[in-house]
């Protein structure tokens, strides 16, 4: 159906707290860095327009808190995700072993219709500390991890410099863009024609 | 259960909040303010800090609205109660400038201009605060002796309180009784607890020396079994704590450089851990460290001169600012008492005050309530991060 055309695509960042979420996105969207952000409570989201294939979309990202505690409302934020963006410091190998725990928690929270194809994104961050002296995680490493899950696209960003930013998410769009537009085609449609059809051909029996 | 995220949000801000029904009663209007009673007891930067980091990101409207709630409310509630004492209310108000910092000023001037000029005159007027701390010991001894009244306490204490303490006043008055709990226990938000009303220090005179220093040096012992300790005596779960402590100590109140002080940061540290150990239900939450730093402002104010911004911790001798710490430490649990459910599982207590908000909005025409300050204290409850994912519910 044409005329239902998908225009919002939900996408959540997650990752350890401290590992740069809510700089990506301001980062991404308002083209700010700052130092000096506080920790993120519970979740917030920005939004954004962008244009693909000449067609307007509005991207809202949903940061999230990085500190377990706020999953028990993950449901609430996770449901009706497009792509999810997870995030590690490269300078912290807790926060790359947690990834997997992320990745798993979102699967099981927001239960996607096909969790093997849900998309995900994953971005290095913090690559400019210590003109990357203080690096403990490779981008081999990385992005071996992210080909074992069903190759995940993978960025090294900054969110201080700006390097990669856009670039990644332009692919978490891309991503988002692909698994809204099947959502779409699946349900939309069934309820559409129920709720149609069905007065319809009872008025005409009788 | 959960409904769709985008439109329920989109029909909250377009219509639910603004399209009421029934015309608001009293107790609406005293609802409102007690769930957020918090938000402006504790005047400072602590919560104001949210606006504005939400101003750089996304809306301005925000951080309009989360300035008016507190001018009106010491404007109103002090000229009806607090007649000749407009210095009073004027004092809260200049603490609260340095630490709103510099880009919320105008702002505030703006708001507090067109609701209470008072506040404006005499703010100017007010230089040496040196000069009114003499003038306004009666005032001290005023809250202290309403307090040794045990059934007139909460209500002539959170009266006098009502209309702002002046700041050099605050430290005692706030010992002595922490008007969150004193408030919401008021209004049955929260079940009356034994002590939950009452504040860190005795209201009686004799005993408070002594019960301050034990409560010292209870926490004190805390600090040494709890967080004095190697790492391999503590448990996967409290490093883990630790370390989330350790990453936002550097994170609050990030844009006043008292705070990156490092002897502030580990007091903090300290402060926050002891209380996560000690209550293991929640444990440390983030933004609970914003909830210490108004205690920790206003009880160094009693050593420190001027604006917090220029405040070194270097000139407090370590037993002040030991001293310092373990009330903040009591404080904090006091008026965490009160609403620790709101940082447990699944936040129940914030979910609940979100469903009251639910009704009380469904039952109030919130436009056509005169009160401007009603309006603004709902949008603020709705701009709490903590409240966004509940939207979903409304």
């Amino acid at each position: 159906m044409p005329s239902r055309r998908r225009t919002l695509l939900k996408v959540i960042i997650l990752g350890d707290s401290g590992v740069g979420k809510t700089s990506l996105m301001n980062q991404y969207v308002n083209k700010k860095f700052s130092n000096q952000y506080k920790a993120t409570i519970g979740a917030d989201f920005l939004t954004k327009e962008v244009q693909f294939e000449d067609r307007l979309f509005t991207l809202q990202i949903w940061d999230t808190a990085g500190q377990e505690r706020f999953q028990s409302l993950g449901v609430a934020f996770y449901r009706g995700a497009d792509c999810c963006v997870l995030v590690y410091d490269v300078n912290s190998m807790k926060s790359f072993d947690n990834l997997n725990n992320w990745r798993e928690e979102f699967l099981i929270q927001a239960s996607p219709s096909d969790p093997d194809n849900f998309p995900f994104v994953v971005l290095g961050n913090k690559i400019d500390v210590d003109g990357g002296n203080s690096r403990v995680v490779s981008e081999k490493k990385a992005r071996a991890w992210c080909a074992s899950k069903g190759n995940i696209p993978y960025f090294e960003t900054s969110a201080k410099e700006g390097i990669n930013v856009e670039e990644a998410f332009q692919c978490i769009a891309k991503n988002a863009l692909k698994s809204g537009e099947e959502e779409e085609i699946y349900l939309p449609d069934t309820i559409d024609v129920g709720n149609s059809s069905q007065p319809r051909s009872s008025g005409c029996e009788c | 259960m959960v409904p769709p995220m985008e439109p329920k949000i989109k029909a909250w801000h377009g219509s639910k909040l603004y399209d009421g029904l029934v015309s608001c009663s009293a107790f609406a209007f005293f609802y409102v303010l007690l769930c957020l009673s918090m938000q402006y007891i504790f005047l400072l930067k602590g919560r104001s800090i949210p606006g504005k980091v939400l101003l750089t990101r996304r809306a301005d409207p925000i951080d309009d609205l989360s300035t008016p709630e507190r001018s009106p409310t010491f404007g109103r509630s002090f000229s009806e109660s607090d007649t000749g004492t407009s210095d009073h209310v004027q004092n809260p108000m200049e603490v609260e400038d340095p630490s709103t910092g510099k880009s919320n000023n105008g702002n505030v001037n703006k708001l507090k201009s067109s609701t209470s000029n008072i506040e404006n005159t005499s703010k100017e007027a007010h230089k040496s605060p040196i000069g009114t701390r003499a003038t306004d010991s009666a005032r001290v001894t005023k809250f202290t002796k309403e307090l040794s009244a045990p059934t007139v306490i909460l209500e002539r204490l959170r009266e006098l309180a009502w209309s702002g303490v002046p700041p050099y006043m605050r430290p005692t008055v706030w010992r002595l009784l922490l008007m969150a709990n004193a408030n919401l226990s008021f209004l049955k938000l929260y079940p009356l607890q034994n002590g939950a009303n009452m504040g860190y220090a005795p209201p009686n005179s004799d005993r408070r020396e002594g019960v301050l220093r034990r409560k010292r040096l209870e926490y004190f012992d805390c600090v040494a079994q709890f967080y004095d300790i190697p790492d391999t005596e503590r448990s996967d779960d409290e490093i883990n704590m630790l370390r989330q402590i350790a990453v936002d100590c550097p994170r609050t109140v990030p844009d006043v450089t008292f705070f990156q002080q490092v002897q502030v940061q580990k007091s903090l540290e300290r402060i926050l851990y002891t209380w996560a150990i000690r209550h293991p239900a929640s444990g440390y939450v983030q933004g609970i460290n914003d909830l210490v730093t108004p205690f920790l402002v206003v009880f160094l104010s009693e050593y420190l001169e001027g604006s917090v911004d220029d405040w070194s911790i270097a000139n407090i001798t370590p037993e002040k600012i030991s001293d310092i710490e373990a009330d903040c430490y009591w404080c904090l649990s006091k008026l965490l008492d009160g609403m620790q459910d709101h940082y447990t599982f699944a936040q129940p207590g914030i979910q609940r005050l979100v469903f009251k908000l639910k009704e009380l909005v469904r039952r109030i025409d919130v436009l056509r309530f005169s009160n401007m300050m009603v309006i603004c204290l709902v949008v603020k409850l709705m701009m709490d991060p903590l409240v966004t994912p509940l939207k979903a519910h409304l």
